[in-house]
């Protein structure tokens, strides 16, 4: 699918440097989320134009939180180019993720579907509670993987969940029983993405090449930072905030402890994988097929990056 | 290793209950994981099903000290310790028989509350929303649930036989109160929600853990509840209230998102770690008040050093968190069980300076 969801008509020419900031941060990014929109909408028969509307939802709400996250993390940069509040000003940066969101709730009302705009005011204000409390574990070297979890719940899973049930929500289908499930594959697929992601980190499964200790360096924890330390002292846990690189990593911990942890790691993921499955099968006596045949090599492509 | 397997079953399926208490197979474990519907007709849940010997069991003593919450005994027994070493140290005559009678029924109750309450949490569905609640022998594939329930139900057999023989000796006083409590303790099981909003379940962990125990073991050796042991019966409850909170402060952001409401919930994350922190104040001053005006050796009030500087510890725990899912406060309430532990020992040891 390819679906332009972002327009330079869509705001006002008459605000400063607006436009040149939005054409900053959409261009190079991979719209997963939009296409997540797209892999349930179209099965489901949307029409073009709501189908714009929720992609762009998705994206401006997401593309608010990078905004916004990267002042805060004070990151330099972002899609590899320079993060809009170093390009512009951090007072640029707030008031444009801030204008997303209004943007959002002005076009979500002129669509006219009351559950869509209570969905969508919930997303945001879990998306916001997530990144809150995520900002308060900074520098926090002994959060659990279950606590974090409770974070990226709330984060990364609120959009997902989003991106799966808005479909249903735009198309007046009423059926509690689907959301239930939907909701259950949304944070399935964002616990799944954001774990990959902290993956990454440690340049596990980086084709992409993305740049790696950049969480450990900021002082976050991330799911597998906390899960690999689990088990370990204090005196290893001090040790591991001074690393650089990871070969540091693997001197602190062992190489072997390294393996194996990310080897459970992989299997508690599996798990995930397989309860998504299960909740795909369920979804199926009440979806069309082309909506489960579009879902269900989502986990392995999210996790496993087609790696496995 | 195998793929796991998942099954959703409806409540008002024949088999759901089978798989809720284990019974549906000899070698496998059924674990829930999410309830879809609650308390609805339409209720249904999703068990991760297992083989049993691919479940890595603890070792017996382990595992029941963890089912009957042997970390908790203090709670209990701190206060019974307490009297009986009062009494001793008064010279009082003791019925050692009665007294270890008294101790067995009590601990026999604190396991089978505690295994009930296991049992009760995992067919009731509490957690299902809080997985890592409870002592995790249910949840982990260690235990069957209906296993647990009848070990709960032979503990509080064993504690009511063994008691209802110390019981009928006691005044008819003491008697009532133990009724009353336990009649508190089941509408507080059944309305739980509404009740615990009030602070209910706060105010029963206050009687059950100080006056309700205190009074039980004075009646039981022989001796009217006088000015020390109504201080007693303060200190320890007001703990036992301190540690309700402790537990609650742990929970904050899962019970306030899934709308439940307590006294933690009410006051909020900040307002709440204050409340704490004047909670701890209070008891280290009660303790120095206790030994001040009971300790008949003045060399017994150093103890009050390591106490308060176990407190301050805590404290300090509490107030420089900056998360509600810190890790500074992950196992909060087991500190506060250990400050309690600290307690029994100091007011024991101040009897016999």
């Amino acid at each position: 699918m390819s679906l332009k969801y972002y327009q330079s008509s869509d705001f006002p020419k008459y605000l400063p440097k607006l436009n040149g900031l939005y054409d900053d941060l959409f261009t190079g990014g991979k719209g997963f989320r939009s296409k997540l929109v797209s892999f349930v909408a179209e099965p489901l028969g949307i029409d073009k134009k709501t189908l714009l509307l929720l992609c762009q939802t998705i994206e401006f709400i997401h593309n608010a939180s990078l905004l916004h996250d990267d002042l805060i993390d004070r990151s330099a940069l972002r899609r590899n180019k320079t993060a809009a509040w170093l390009k512009y000003t951090p007072e640029y940066a707030v008031l444009a993720g801030d204008y997303l969101l209004a943007r959002v709730m002005v076009n979500l009302s002129s669509y006219g579907n009351l559950e869509l705009i209570q969905k969508t005011a919930q997303t945001i204000s879990d998306l916001l509670e997530g990144e809150w409390i995520q900002d308060s574990l900074v520098h926090d070297w002994s959060v659990k993987a279950s606590q974090l979890d409770q974070v990226h719940k709330l984060k990364t899973g609120s959009l997902f969940k989003w991106c799966l049930v808005a479909p249903f929500i735009a198309q007046e289908n009423k059926s509690k029983e689907i959301y239930e499930i939907l909701n259950e594959l949304g944070v399935i697929l964002g616990l799944l993405f954001q774990r990959s992601d902290d993956l990454l980190d440690f340049d596990i499964r980086n084709a992409e090449g993305k740049a790696i200790l950049g969480d450990l360096k900021s002082g976050y924890m991330n799911s597998f930072s906390a899960y690999l330390l689990s088990e370990l002292s204090r005196p290893i846990v001090e040790d591991y905030k001074k690393v650089q690189t990871l070969d540091d990593i693997y001197n602190v911990v062992g190489k072997n402890y390294f393996i194996d942890k990310l080897s459970q790691f992989d299997a508690e993921n599996e798990e995930l994988i397989a309860k998504y499955n299960h909740y795909l099968l369920e979804l199926s006596q009440h979806a069309p097929k082309a909506l489960i045949e579009n879902l269900k090599p989502l986990p392995e492509l999210l996790y496993w990056r087609k790696q496995k | 290793m195998s793929t796991p397997e998942f099954v959703t079953v409806l409540k008002k399926d024949k088999e759901f209950q089978s798989y809720l208490d284990g019974t549906f197979s000899s070698h496998k474990r059924a674990i829930p994981q999410k309830v879809f519907y609650a308390n609805t007709e339409n209720e249904k849940v999703t068990f991760l099903i297992f083989e049993k010997d691919q479940i890595k069991l603890p070792n017996i003593i382990l595992l029941l000290g963890k089912l009957f919450r042997v970390e908790w005994l203090s709670l209990s027994f701190g206060p019974a310790i307490a009297c009986i070493g009062y009494a001793f140290s008064k010279g009082q005559s003791v019925d050692i028989l009665y007294m270890g009678l008294s101790l067995l029924s009590l601990f026999c109750f604190h396991s089978a509350v505690f295994a009930l309450n296991d049992y009760k949490d995992h067919m009731g569905g509490s957690d299902r929303v809080n997985q890592l609640g409870g002592s995790q022998v249910i949840q982990k594939g260690w235990l069957p649930a209906n296993f647990v329930k009848s070990l709960g139900v032979i503990m509080f057999g064993m504690g009511a036989a063994v008691g209802f023989f110390v019981l009928i000796n006691q005044p008819l006083i003491f008697i009532a109160s133990v009724l009353f409590i336990s009649l508190l303790v089941l509408i507080y099981s059944f309305n739980g929600p509404n009740l615990k909003a009030i602070g209910f379940g706060e105010i029963l962990a206050f009687i059950c853990f100080g006056p309700l125990i205190v009074f039980g073991f004075t009646s039981v050796l022989g001796s009217p509840m006088g000015a020390k042991e109504w201080a007693l019966s303060l200190l320890f409850g007001q703990l036992a209230f301190l540690i309700m909170q402790a537990r609650q402060l742990e929970n904050i952001v899962a019970d306030s998102r899934s709308g439940e409401r307590n006294l933690v919930t009410y006051l909020g994350f900040d307002k709440a770690k204050k409340f704490i922190g004047y909670q701890l104040f209070l008891n280290w001053t009660l303790f120095a008040g206790f030994m001040y005006s009971f300790s008949t050796a003045s060399i017994a009030l150093f103890l009050l050093f390591p106490y308060g500087f176990y407190c301050w510890g805590i404290l300090r725990t509490i107030l420089g968190s900056r998360s509600p899912l810190s890790s500074d406060l992950e196992s909060l309430r087991y500190r506060v069980v250990d400050l309690h532990v600290l307690l029994s020992t100091f007011v024991l040891i101040s009897f016999w300076i």
